[in-house]
């Protein structure tokens, strides 16, 4: 195993463990307030200290896994599964559909992520469902068009025409022939997406049109944190370390795969 | 050159077509009532009438498509709901906060991954090379508004050395208003400098075991002028080409960062529209944004040809 595969694998197991124990027994209510115990320093009875409100930040961190980390996937989903299956149907056909497909994505890439994501949360308002579609969104140009210059590669190959020689369906070439060419970049370009979908949920959050109250949400919390960044700097410290971390680790499995399993950059 | 250019402002001008068609399609696909999305769900029958009649949806789509793309041929980019002002007004009064911001970080930027990449090249394999890799990949890991945050504690908190934020405008003296984009630049560049950084780095690895970097070392040249003065030349050309699409992502990017440090930009504005639910606002300042960013990727694109004729088709 390279070292960005082994610091990749280790930095997403840590995260996902992380966000099991938030998911099933975080050491404290992330919700609980506590007003005699407001803005705290990190201590022993708060490892992270407590928020405005004296809610326990380390116990918060922990439960912002889940909803950060699903609407992130759920991003990357839609962009595969949507990216994907047009790109293929796009390269297997070529004709006009192909052509005016790839215009509009390429339109699309000229877009920032962002201000598309945000356009989308301001016409669909804002929410989970909402976070994960807007980025999700963002996502199927990258997928469409990486799939499709896989598909236009790999319909060349000898064992492809031998397949359409022998009668088989377009649909059954797709699954059969192509599938496992696809995976292998796909994978490569699903775990680098993750951690831009998890960056694009943080920077929505932290502008309010995110993940809403009650979830907590690591882009939500550096948000609350800006008023009290002389009183309580480790307010926004913390939850900011847990986003560096996941996207630190999802980019090094994504680079650290491209090394191992993509021959061209070897 | 005339025919290639009219051949690029036809490409751009297809471009900005689809681009304008795209931020429009956003606004009429997506399924909810705008009007019921600007005045929430206590409003009247007869206020969401007389708001569908305003923004013209009370027409078909194509009639809207096309009228909306006759008012922003003409500049015309239509009312905010919640200013009462021409959209295009709203925007231009922000641009002197938001294209400096971007500059400034553009300045981050270049002087960033030049030092840092080329730092790293000439000590490939060692310590310093190893602590710049770290750190590009830190940098591509830490969201933007968080790296301001933490820039505000250092910088504004415990060492006051620059504001945390606010724009007093360039009427109280440019140093004085540089001096509070300082910080958002550097927010906005961190991601940049990363990703430039690497670029810089590979193509002086390249450009070092040219004969003609040889012969220089042979000549028994000191490094400084090895490298500054030979490889880093020819080693600029590819990440000069990725530094002009940069300036894209950083003014889509200060959206975020004008938040952070409160800064009266065009970012601000946007959000201004989006959280007081003034579609007409979003959907203006959203296309003046893009088409910003699609026409300096195509100014940026033609420059090169300019610089480097090796570039463009051959004569």
């Amino acid at each position: 195993m390279n070292r960005n595969l082994t610091l990749g694998f280790s930095l997403v197991g840590l995260v996902l463990a992380a966000t099991m124990v938030g998911a099933l027994a975080v050491p404290r209510d992330p919700l609980a307030m506590d007003i005699g115990n407001r803005v705290q320093p990190p201590g022993a009875a708060h490892f992270f200290g407590t928020d405005q409100y004296g809610r326990d930040i380390f116990s918060r961190v922990l439960a912002a896994g889940l909803p950060s980390l699903a609407v992130a996937l759920g991003a990357v989903a839609i962009g595969l599964g949507a990216g994907g299956l047009a790109g293929a149907l796009s390269g297997l056909h070529r004709g006009l559909a192909d052509e005016l497909l790839m215009r509009a994505v390429d339109a699309m890439l000229t877009f920032p992520a962002i201000l598309f994501a945000l356009m989308v949360v301001a016409v669909r308002g804002p929410g989970n469902l909402n976070t994960a579609l807007a980025i999700g969104l963002v996502n199927i140009p990258v997928f469409a068009r990486l799939t499709r210059g896989s598909v236009l590669s790999l319909r060349e190959e000898q064992y492809v025409e031998a397949a359409r020689a022998l009668g088989a369906t377009n649909g059954h070439i797709l699954l059969r022939h192509l599938l496992p060419g696809l995976a292998t970049p796909l994978v490569i370009q699903a775990s680098l997406s993750v951690s831009t979908a998890v960056l694009a949920e943080a920077a929505l959050s932290y502008l309010g049109l995110g993940v809403q109250p009650p979830d907590p949400s690591w882009g939500r919390m550096i948000g609350e944190a800006q008023s009290f960044l002389g009183r309580g700097p480790w307010m926004a410290v913390f939850p900011g370390l847990a986003i560096a971390v996941t996207v630190l680790g999802f980019n090094l499995l994504g680079d650290g795969l491209r090394d191992r399993l993509d021959p061209h950059t070897r | 050159m005339t025919g290639r250019l009219a051949r690029r402002a036809a490409g751009l001008a297809g471009t900005l077509l689809v681009v304008g068609t795209i931020v429009f399609l956003v606004f009429q696909v997506l399924p909810g009532d705008p009007a019921q999305i600007v005045l929430g769900t206590e409003a009247t029958a007869e206020a969401l009438a007389q708001l569908r009649a305003e923004l013209g949806l009370d027409r078909p789509v194509a009639a809207r498509y096309l009228h909306w793309l006759g008012g922003v041929a003409r500049g015309d980019l239509g009312r905010s709901l919640s200013y009462r002002r021409p959209v295009v007004d709203l925007v231009r009064e922000r641009l002197p906060v938001t294209i400096p911001l971007a500059l400034l970080a553009m300045a981050v930027t270049t002087a960033g991954s030049i030092l840092l990449g080329v730092t790293a090249a000439v000590r490939r394999g060692q310590g310093v090379d190893l602590a710049v890799l770290t750190l590009t990949q830190l940098g591509l890991a830490v969201p933007a508004f968080w790296l301001g945050m933490i820039l505000i504690i250092v910088f504004s908190l415990l060492w006051p050395v620059l504001p945390a934020g606010g724009f007093p405008g360039w009427e109280a003296g440019a140093g004085r208003a540089l001096s509070h984009l300082v910080l958002p630049a550097i927010a906005l560049a961190a991601a940049r400098v990363a990703v430039m950084s690497r670029l810089v780095r590979g193509s002086l690895l390249d450009v070092l075991t040219r004969d003609y970097v040889r012969t220089a070392w042979a000549k028994g040249l000191p490094e400084r002028r090895v490298v500054y003065g030979h490889a880093l030349r020819n080693a600029f050309i590819p990440p000069l080409t990725m530094l002009g699409l940069q300036l894209g992502a950083l003014l889509a990017g200060s959206v975020v960062v004008e938040q952070v440090f409160s800064l009266p930009g065009v970012g601000r504005l946007l959000l201004h529209a989006i959280s007081s639910r003034d579609l007409p606002l979003v959907q203006g300042t959203v296309l003046l944004v893009a088409v910003a960013i699609v026409t300096v990727n195509s100014a940026v694109d033609l420059l090169y040809i300019k610089l480097d004729p090796r570039i463009g088709p051959r004569p």
